[in-house]
């Protein structure tokens, strides 16, 4: 236990998760709200191989220095911090999240290839094991679904993903120019020396039935023989998907003002250390400072053991007093502890 | 006298640890009888501090006893390899200029000793052509690689030689070369296997 830790297995009285009411927990310990936003693919009772809930079931070794209130409150007394849990499947959730002080936003589903966090109801077909052909993986059928964009202006994607998953693709074309090295995701700028203008059946027979604003004889920058990619308009501002963008609560020139207060942002979708850590960190400037604005990414293919049950468990299970302090040192344990389990379960990705 | 009971206490709980080392069968039916995940985890924890204590006792002796208990003690510590590095690390305040020196040598040496023990064990695998194929899941973003043993070796290998954290630079090199064909993969192997970093890291 930690010297600056209070007795074990304090006997306080608790509240349930939402009271505001003064509890004997208050002030000396402080709440901490993990909010988890789940993408269209990978949530519980979709595809997503274990809930936070059934890890920690799993996992979390309680005692008297560790209790369990509920399955969506823990309490630390070696850390000083009772743990809340909420979760959604909801963009708008999420967006509202982003812009909440103080609290630890995870999100858990696809990257869609750095074009940023995305919502729905359901990505695969269970008793089919499929896709579900819907909007959704891009702009969205409503408010709570589709794409929150926080990816380069420009993503190159094999073309069959867009006719799996049935969305209207909003690619570029020829008329546009070239697009600049700098505004292109990394995976893509190894082949901009082989970009070709193709029409859309010289790309894929399906391709045309799902372009948005296509005209006869348009051309749209492709590359790749096998299967061919097409070059999709993405970003992080100024997107079609406003204001479903990074560029609407953040701005990079009054980065002080910015509306994306969440203190940390965990992404853990596919890769987003290549596709999401640059334009969040470096591009709109989303800096960490002091005890704000932490933000943590996937090193590759973040196949299953999916992160988040062990990055929530990591969380928890810290065991140095935290309360009222920076929440560096229990981040920083947590980056390891997360790896190892990772690394446990035969996972090729890290949380850096 | 503290120093000396310190000492013999040491001695004593080392002699303890011995003659209660558990058998391979003890080991074997702990593993089996743990009845969650989170009690393996915490199983791997005890035995880590288990397997510590003899080392941090040793450095309390090497830190706090008269100059001949200091000698015996870096003599123990000396021979404890990886084992003695924990409480070395750890060790704070001022030291005798001499076992300071000493102490930093005792690290950086036995981390060279784990990193050749660790490129000899990676050389062996880079052989290993043995497919090791991640699963297929509905919805993943892009194939994954076809990998073998041999490329995640090669993977390694690179990452133990450059010994920096994760770098977009070094993903991005790492994701090159999983996109590769087999054949090149062979040859990028072949080729790194065969320069002088990796030769000397080896001798």
């Amino acid at each position: 236990m930690s010297d600056h830790s209070p007795a074990s297995g304090v006997g306080a009285s608790r509240a349930p998760v939402g009271a505001s009411s003064f509890t004997a927990l208050s002030p000396l310990y402080e709440t901490r709200e993990l909010k988890i936003a789940y993408g269209i693919q990978f949530h519980p009772g979709e595809s997503l191989d274990a809930t936070p809930q059934q890890y920690l079931n799993d996992h979390l070794n309680l005692s008297n220095d560790l209790e369990k209130v509920s399955d969506n409150e823990y309490i630390n007394h070696l850390q000083g911090v009772r743990f809340t849990i909420e979760e959604t499947t909801s963009k708008q959730q999420f967006i509202n999240w982003l812009m909440t002080p103080d609290i630890h936003l995870i999100y858990m589903g696809h990257a869609r290839y750095g074009r940023g966090p995305c919502f729905g109801a359901r990505g695969i077909d269970k008793a089919k094991n499929t896709l579900i052909q819907t909007e959704d993986w891009e702009e969205g059928s409503d408010p709570i679904s589709g794409i929150f964009r926080m990816g380069y202006p420009y993503i190159g994607i094999e073309v069959s993903e867009v006719i799996e998953h049935g969305y209207t693709a909003n690619p570029m074309k020829e008329s546009e120019g070239r697009p600049a090295r700098a505004d292109c995701d990394p995976s893509m700028r190894g082949y901009l020396g082989s970009l070709r203008p193709r029409t859309p059946e010289q790309i894929h027979p399906e391709l045309a039935a799902h372009l948005r604003n296509h005209t006869t004889g348009d051309k749209y920058w492709s590359y790749g023989s096998g299967g061919i990619h097409i070059v999709h308009h993405a970003g992080w501002r100024n997107t079609l998907s406003n204001p479903s963008e990074l560029g609407t609560i953040h701005d990079p020139d009054d980065p002080d003002n910015t509306q994306m207060k969440c203190r940390v942002f965990t992404h853990l979708g596919c890769t987003t250390f290549t596709h999401n850590y640059p334009v969040v960190r470096k591009i709109a400037k989303w800096t960490h400072s002091g005890n704000e604005r932490y933000a943590y990414w996937t090193t590759d293919l973040s196949y299953p053991p999916h992160a988040v049950g062990p990055w929530v468990h990591a969380l928890i299970s810290y065991n140095q007093w935290n309360a009222f302090v920076s929440w560096g040192p229990s981040l920083d344990w947590a980056v390891q502890r997360v790896n190892r389990s990772i690394r446990a379960g035969h996972g090729t990705y890290r949380v850096i | 006298m503290r120093i000396k009971a310190s000492w013999i206490a040491m001695l004593t709980l080392v002699s303890q640890c011995a003659a209660q080392e558990p058998t391979q069968t003890d080991i074997a039916q702990q593993i089996r009888q743990q009845p969650s995940s989170g009690r393996a985890e915490a199983l791997g924890g005890k035995w880590l501090e288990e397997s510590r204590t003899a080392a941090a006792a040793a450095a309390v002796v090497w830190r706090t006893g008269d100059a001949a208990e200091r000698r015996k003690a870096r003599l123990v510590l000396n021979e404890m390899e990886e084992a003695a590095l924990p409480p070395l690390l750890k060790t704070e305040g001022d030291l005798d200029p001499d076992e300071q020196i000493w102490r930093l040598t005792m690290v950086v040496e036995t981390l060279g000793e784990l990193r050749k023990s660790a490129a000899v064990m990676l050389d062996h695998q880079l052989s290993n052509k043995q497919p090791a194929p991640l699963p297929s899941i509905p919805g993943a973003e892009g194939k994954p690689p076809a990998r073998r043993v041999c490329d995640e070796a090669y993977v390694l290998m690179s990452r133990l030689a450059t010994a920096g954290p994760l770098s977009e630079a070094v993903l991005s090199k790492m994701r090159q070369f999983q996109r590769l064909p087999e054949s090149e993969r062979d040859a990028k192997i072949q080729r790194a296997r065969q320069t002088t970093a990796w030769r000397s890291l080896l001798r």
